[in-house]
């Protein structure tokens, strides 16, 4: 089948009523901003332990899908409504993050980043030492926009930080419009297509903070864009090259994954313009443009990529080795999740499988074959989802990063197939369905998302809880210890402490030992691994004695077989460390002290 | 001269207004418009695209990004420091060559200057004010609404956040072996006095009173003369933490 009837125009309908769009147009934005502010007061109320809050913020964000699902579904509203509220939509989940922590950010790869701008503030020079990332600082896209924001406009970090990722959010949803715009002439598609996207977990919070993955995503979009442009419209192609290279070059400073799956993509468009002869030259030579670039920054700057991603990747491909072997329910067992939040989590990645694999059987039945191909084969991608979801042992971390790049085509490939199939967005049963399948999409996005459930309103502290862990103790810790302490002094802490000091405090966080912690005396092991990994110092907060670990444990890395980790850590271990022989004390606050290795019998 | 013409000299101009007269009105909204959108407009309007407006617009932004992006990579390649002065000045420069040349690219530079001076090349809104009111009062209850809860949440996460705390430190003076500086900052919220112990090996204890400013930081260099351990204890504060006192101690070997 000819490419060229990619695009099939569809009549468009006409105009409502004036009124009928005004009300809406005039409506939706204060009802947007209404719900980020019931999701506001939700979180104060959750400062202050208010037992209403929970209701509170499922109103509010129930209010604002509320909103963006009917400028997708209403017929007849112009292209300005149906745009102009899901930009105000995604304004609004931006406002929830931030929102969420309006005054410093705190989860820790977040931290990491922060960790890699302060090292290019201090030296005015990119590629500074990160010892809790060492990867971020050669992929240095988000710092650098962060920098030239802070040094062009005199802005503190966090509200530059903060202005770099409300653009990048933006420009994300302006990519994926532009990219499903150019399957289909039909905006009401669009639309609900952009929105598809815009529920995925990860859109809410995780590619709103200040991550690499977020300027990244939509450069990848944008750089998507120019290529299916080129599948679509093959004539005078040099400006989309350009553009395309000049995209996907951001997508490589910027990301290592994001970068890893450009590439993929790209590859992917470019034998199908080999196979369909469409584009061929223009594609195989943004293609070459794009591997060459990539090639040359990994060799060159970024070696350190390919052991980074490597990891990761090997486990991907040992999950689907040992598909057979693999025991179901074991990643659910370890989870603490309530059983709705993962079945409504499991739910939107069937919703969203199920509606491609529908429109798929559709197109086979009307011999579209490559419009089914492509359907089916975006429904088996959800389906896999799924399987390293509930199989791997690590199936929630793996599945947890892909919705963002997994739903882009998605949402694209959906928008094709309901433009191909003529599908028309009207009629009651129409909505109702695709009202229903927009609320489990979103309600799922946020149960599947970041942050979990026991997070999701803030203001409780939890030891080694993530963002909760994080608190005014911990960050003046930071600060003292990047005034105080030599640059580069290797640690061992709790997670909270780890994060803060790894990367604020400008100290190298050792993983794992967490024995030497739970040892209830002083032992020649501890002493032989202080040595071999020259750790200088040890962190103990004294809250951990005072509540159970809620992600299972207090510590980062590997644990021996048979520790109990579950409950409070005991309190007769931490104090060996006041009576061990030669200790030193260097900092102490009333409920963290720092503790000096290098004249103690840990170092001698 | 159209308008979609003249706003890029004109953010140059006003952020380097608001540079030179230090007017963050000025520099941080300007600044903005020439990182995010004024060079991929440009860029775009060079190139002779014919594209929709919405897509031109998102096609600069995205442009805008990609060459922020560049911005500190060139300086690195160049070995120059990407302090306020040196970036400020590339990327306004970048955008206001991007203007001169889109200026001389249709028009001799004597006709383009005409062009700037023209009166009558402001583009004139035709609109009446009245089918406007609507959607202004929308957009105003939007922005309260909006700016309520960013208000709400910030005011709540500094009370939540506020902790009552006072951090003692003991390091090495860097390069030496017996002198260390102990510090004591008041993290409390209010104005706190202490009382400071300072027992060293083979010499007297010694109590120093000391009266802080919420946020401020006392420190002195102590030195020891004989092998031992030195120990500073920290009374006084708060507060929200188990024990009544601080302690940080050095041993010397």
């Amino acid at each position: 089948m000819a490419v060229d009837t990619l695009v099939r125009p569809v009549a468009v309908a006409a105009p409502a009523p004036p009124p009928a769009r005004r009300t809406f147009a005039l409506t939706a934005g204060p009802a947007t901003a209404l719900a980020f502010l019931l999701v506001a007061v939700a979180f104060a109320g959750g400062r202050a332990q208010a037992g209403w809050a929970t209701e509170v913020y499922w109103a509010g964000q129930l209010l604002l899908v509320g909103v963006a699902g009917l400028a997708c579904l209403l017929p007849r509203l112009t292209p300005a409504v149906r745009v102009g509220t899901l930009f105000a939509f995604t304004a609004a989940q931006f406002g929830i993050k931030v929102a969420y922590s309006p005054v410093n950010v705190k989860f820790a790869d977040e931290l990491q980043h922060w960790q890699t701008t302060l090292g290019m503030l201090d030296a005015d020079r990119l590629f500074p030492t990160n010892y809790s990332l060492p990867i971020s600082p050669v992929f240095p896209g988000l710092e650098v926009l962060t920098v030239v924001v802070m040094r062009v406009t005199g802005l503190a970090f966090f509200p530059a930080a903060m202005l770099v990722c409300l653009a990048s959010t933006m420009l994300l949803t302006a990519g994926v419009l532009a990219l499903v715009r150019q399957v289909t002439p039909r905006w009401d598609v669009v639309a609900l297509a952009t929105l598809i996207y815009l529920t995925n977990p990860n859109h809410g919070f995780f590619t709103s903070m200040f991550l690499y993955t977020t300027p990244a995503l939509p450069l990848l979009a944008l750089a998507l864009t120019q290529v299916v442009s080129l599948l679509r419209r093959p004539d005078r192609p040099a400006g989309r090259v350009l553009l395309g290279l000049l995209f996907s070059g951001g997508v490589l400073v910027t990301h290592h994954l994001t970068m890893v799956v450009c590439v993929a993509l790209l590859t992917a468009a470019a034998l199908a313009a080999v196979v369909f002869r469409r584009a061929a030259r223009a594609l195989g030579a943004l293609w070459l443009g794009v591997c060459a670039m990539t090639a040359a920054w990994v060799a060159f700057v970024a070696p350190a990529a390919v052991g980074y991603l490597g990891g990761p990747l090997l486990a991907l491909l040992e999950t689907f080795a040992h598909l057979g072997a693999a025991r179901p329910g074991q990643a659910a067992a370890a989870s603490t999740k309530p059983l709705t939040e993962t079945l409504l989590s499991v739910s939107a990645i069937l919703v969203l499988g199920g509606a491609a694999g529908l429109l798929g059987l559709l197109a086979l039945r009307r011999r579209q074959w490559w419009v089914a191909t492509l359907l089916i084969g975006v429904a088996a991608l959800e389906a896999a989802i799924v399987i390293i979801r509930v199989v791997s042992p690590r199936g929630e971390e793996l599945a947890g990063r892909s919705p963002a790049y997994v739903t882009l085509l998605v949402a694209l490939v959906v928008a094709l197939g309901l433009a191909r199939l003529g599908v028309a967005l009207r009629g009651a049963r129409w909505h109702l369905g695709a009202g229903l399948a927009l609320l489990v999409l979103f309600v799922g996005g946020i149960t599947a998302g970041w942050p979990p459930y026991w997070l999701r309103l803030p203001g409780t502290y939890y030891a080694a809880g993530y963002e909760a862990s994080v608190d005014a103790h911990t960050l003046q810790l930071g600060w003292w210890s990047r005034e105080h302490l030599p640059t580069g002094g290797r640690f061992l802490a709790d997670f909270g402490n780890q994060n803060v000091l790894g990367t604020i405090g400008g100290l190298d966080p050792v993983n794992s030992p967490v024995e030497m912690f739970y040892r209830p005396g002083f032992d020649w092991g501890d002493r032989s691994m202080v040595q071999a990994l020259s750790i200088r110092y040890v962190v103990v907060d004294r809250r951990i004695v005072t509540q159970p670990p809620v992600r299972g444990t207090f510590f980062i890395g590997d644990h021996p077989d048979g520790l109990d980790t579950s409950g409070p850590f005991p309190a007769g271990s931490l104090t060996k460390f006041d009576t061990t022989d030669g200790m030193g004390v260097v900092f102490d606050d009333g409920v963290i002290r720092v503790y000096d290795l290098r004249n103690s019998r840990y170092a001698w | 001269m159209r308008g979609d013409r003249i706003w890029p000299p004109l953010a140059v101009a006003a952020f380097a207004l608001g540079a030179l007269l230090d007017l963050p009105e000025l520099r941080v909204p300007a600044g903005l418009v020439l990182i995010f959108l004024a060079p991929g407009w440009l860029v775009l309007r060079l190139g002779r695209a014919p594209l929709a407006g919405w897509y031109r617009l998102v096609l600069a932004a995205g442009v805008s990004f990609a060459l922020a992006l560049a911005s500190l990579l060139v300086l690195e390649l160049f070995g120059v420091p990407s302090t306020a002065g040196a970036v400020g000045t590339l990327v306004a420069g970048l955008t206001a060559a991007l203007v001169v040349a889109d200026l001389v690219r249709d028009t001799p530079p004597a006709a383009a200057l005409r062009r700037l001076r023209s009166p009558g090349s402001w583009p004139v809104p035709a609109t009446p004010l009245r089918p406007l009111v609507a959607p202004v009062l929308a957009g105003v209850v939007t922005v309260t609404l909006a700016g309520a809860a960013w208000g709400i949440s910030a005011h709540t996460e500094r009370a939540a956040a506020a902790r009552s705390f006072t951090q003692v430190g003991l390091v090495p003076v860097t390069g030496t072996q017996r002198a260390f500086t102990v510090s004591v900052t008041n993290r409390e919220g209010a104005g706190t006095a202490y009382r400071v112990v300072i027992e060293s090996p083979s010499a007297d204890r010694r109590v120093v009173p000391v009266t802080l400013a919420d946020g401020a930081t006392w420190s002195q260099v102590v030195v020891v003369v004989a092998k031992g351990t030195l120990e500073v204890t920290v009374h006084g504060g708060s507060s929200d933490t188990p024990a009544s006192h601080r302690t940080v101690r050095a041993v010397v070997l």
